[in-house]
């Protein structure tokens, strides 16, 4: 069918046929640039780390660890087991940790090049965060909770009855977003350990992946299309709808300028996607 | 060019929206309510079936009216893949700040200049976008599947029945389609195109259909004939069809579609 397009468009010079994705942005304030695609070396991937040494990316596409700065380089490949990483972080050492929704496990992945899984006991990870003593939150979809796992791989559970717990980002005050694209949910825990149901059984509303950044956390959400801005004053705020090749947007994390880099895993073309940066005018929304 | 004249047109006719209640309201009505928007076309579809000077006149109009139901559901299904397909948004949409990806670039497109209604359902999705809401299909909206849809069972109607055809066709572009042009659901070309993907399908499918399947359709308007109550029943859920714009068809299709998947 997508081939009879160009011919069934001549109905058609107007029809904009050339268009292959669109952002709408409901506060224009905010533009965004494709950084990179998928000709640039990378496949479809889902999260992302800024880092001084470039752009550490969990390429769900072909199931890879990449650093990605202008071209991309392969830190990691399905030769070592890995099948569909999802989520990921860096430590201040620079040991790079990520899940894998079909391989299971955590798995990091030492500055040396070394690689390892930990949490064998974990079946199907997605979310992931680092907390400020440096243990690591994982989620497991299969499991329905959230694990707390020490750098040497010891898992005790930390948060039960989550049912698919997708994502998850710390603020600044050690609070816990907690982000499930199953129930579509956002949930809050906060630094006391209360748990808090935010955003629940709203229309148009399923959390992919959550980044805290510049004060607020930005929400993509994949099976809607959209970006979204929270924080506790303002609510949940759509900042742009993706449509086209650009609707599956997947990860989010701060340039740490005030801008996000945003994921895309090209809805027409499996395998592929985009690197995409969006940026506010400094005389926005406050 | 044919973009350029688009807007230009859609602008004119847009900006009769937000000036007036009554016309912004009516044009609401025309969205929302299924008996304004097509019970004409339905009662012209059912006035063609039983109007006719001789029973082979009649047994013209009949086939011809049973081709036409058919192509409107092929339409329906091919502007609807297009629709998915194109990424072209709604009018109102392209009021606001809207980057497409051309080339591997996201390019800032100018803005259309858009009034939003006073009333009803173009103001409603208007408010809901400013909140970041946006219903399903509203970034695809090229070709207009509503156009496709009337426009098909308009002309059908007008090669059964010239009379009932020509109150069907101003029906439809009148009230039905400019409407949509008016609240900002769809541009003057989504609505054009929508009408040629329509008889590009229903042309062909009546020529062939009065050439090679004459026999066929005969046997089916003889059984009309012959089982009047049961042709009746048939062709109310046919009319009913028309001015729900095939709702309960595409809700049972959906239910029987979940039922296969369900057990498979």
């Amino acid at each position: 069918m997508k081939r009879l397009l160009p011919l069934l468009c001549l109905l058609a010079s107007g029809c904009g046929n050339d268009r292959e994705g669109a952002i709408v942005f409901t506060d224009p304030a905010w533009s965004a640039s494709v950084v990179a695609a998928s000709e640039n070396g990378f496949s479809a991937p889902d999260g992302i780390v800024p880092t001084a040494a470039g752009i550490v990316m969990a390429d769900e596409g072909d199931g890879t660890i990449r650093l990605w700065k202008g071209t991309a380089k392969v830190l990691l490949d399905k030769k070592s087991g890995i099948e569909t990483p999802e989520d990921i972080v860096v430590d201040p050492s620079g040991t790079i940790y990520f899940t894998d929704d079909d391989a299971g496990g955590l798995w990091r992945l030492a500055p040396d090049g070394k690689a390892q899984k930990l949490a064998l006991e974990l079946k199907s990870t997605e979310a992931l965060a680092l907390a400020a003593d440096g243990t690591l939150l994982v989620g497991d979809g299969k499991a329905h909770g959230i694990f707390a796992v020490s750098p040497d791989g010891a898992v005790t559970p930390f948060l039960s009855g989550i049912t698919k717990p997708e994502s998850l980002a710390f603020d600044d005050q050690g609070n816990l977003y907690i982000a499930d694209n199953q129930e579509n949910v956002l949930y809050l825990r906060t630094a006391e350990g209360r748990l808090l149901r935010l955003i629940d059984g709203r229309d148009g509303f399923s959390p992919e992946s959550i980044a805290w950044a510049d004060g607020a956390l930005f929400v993509t959400d994949s099976a809607d299309g959209k970006l979204f801005r929270y924080t506790p004053t303002k609510g949940l705020e759509t900042i742009a709808l993706f449509s086209g090749r650009l609707s599956h947007v997947s990860g989010v994390a701060g340039d740490g300028k005030g801008g996000l880099y945003v994921t895309v895993q090209d809805r027409f073309h499996p395998g592929h996607g985009f690197l995409l940066k969006l940026k506010r005018t400094p005389s926005s929304r406050a | 060019m044919i973009g350029g004249i688009d807007q230009q047109l859609y602008q004119l006719i847009n900006g009769l929206s937000g000036r007036s209640w009554f016309l912004d309201a009516l044009a609401g009505l025309a969205l929302d309510s299924a008996i304004f928007k097509a019970g004409v076309i339905g009662a012209a579809f059912v006035f063609a079936w039983y109007h006719g000077r001789s029973d082979a006149e009649l047994a013209r109009a009949r086939r011809v009216l049973m081709v036409t139901f058919s192509a409107a559901l092929i339409v329906v299904a091919i502007s609807k893949t297009l629709s998915h397909e194109i990424v072209e948004p709604r009018p109102y949409v392209e009021a606001q700040k809207v980057e497409y990806l051309q080339d591997g670039k996201l390019v800032e497109a100018p803005r259309w200049q858009h009034r939003v209604p006073l009333e009803g359902t173009g103001r409603n999705k208007a408010r809901a976008l400013a909140h970041g809401t946006i219903g399903d299909g509203h970034m695809g909206a090229f070709p207009s599947d509503q156009a496709a849809f009337y426009l098909t069972i308009a002309f059908g109607i007008f090669l059964a029945s010239r009379r009932a055809g020509a109150v069907a066709l101003a029906w439809a572009l009148v009230v039905t389609l400019s409407s949509r042009i008016l609240s900002g659901a769809h541009s003057p070309w989504q609505v054009i195109a929508g009408g040629l993907i329509g008889l590009a399908v229903l042309l062909p499918l009546v020529w062939f259909s009065g050439r090679f399947l004459r026999r066929p359709f005969d046997v089916v308007v003889g059984w009309s004939f012959r089982w009047p109550g049961l042709a009746a029943a048939l062709v109310f859920q046919a009319a009913f069809e028309i001015t729900e714009t095939l709702e309960g068809i595409h809700q049972v299709a959906g239910f029987a579609l979940d039922v296969v998947r369900t057990v498979a």
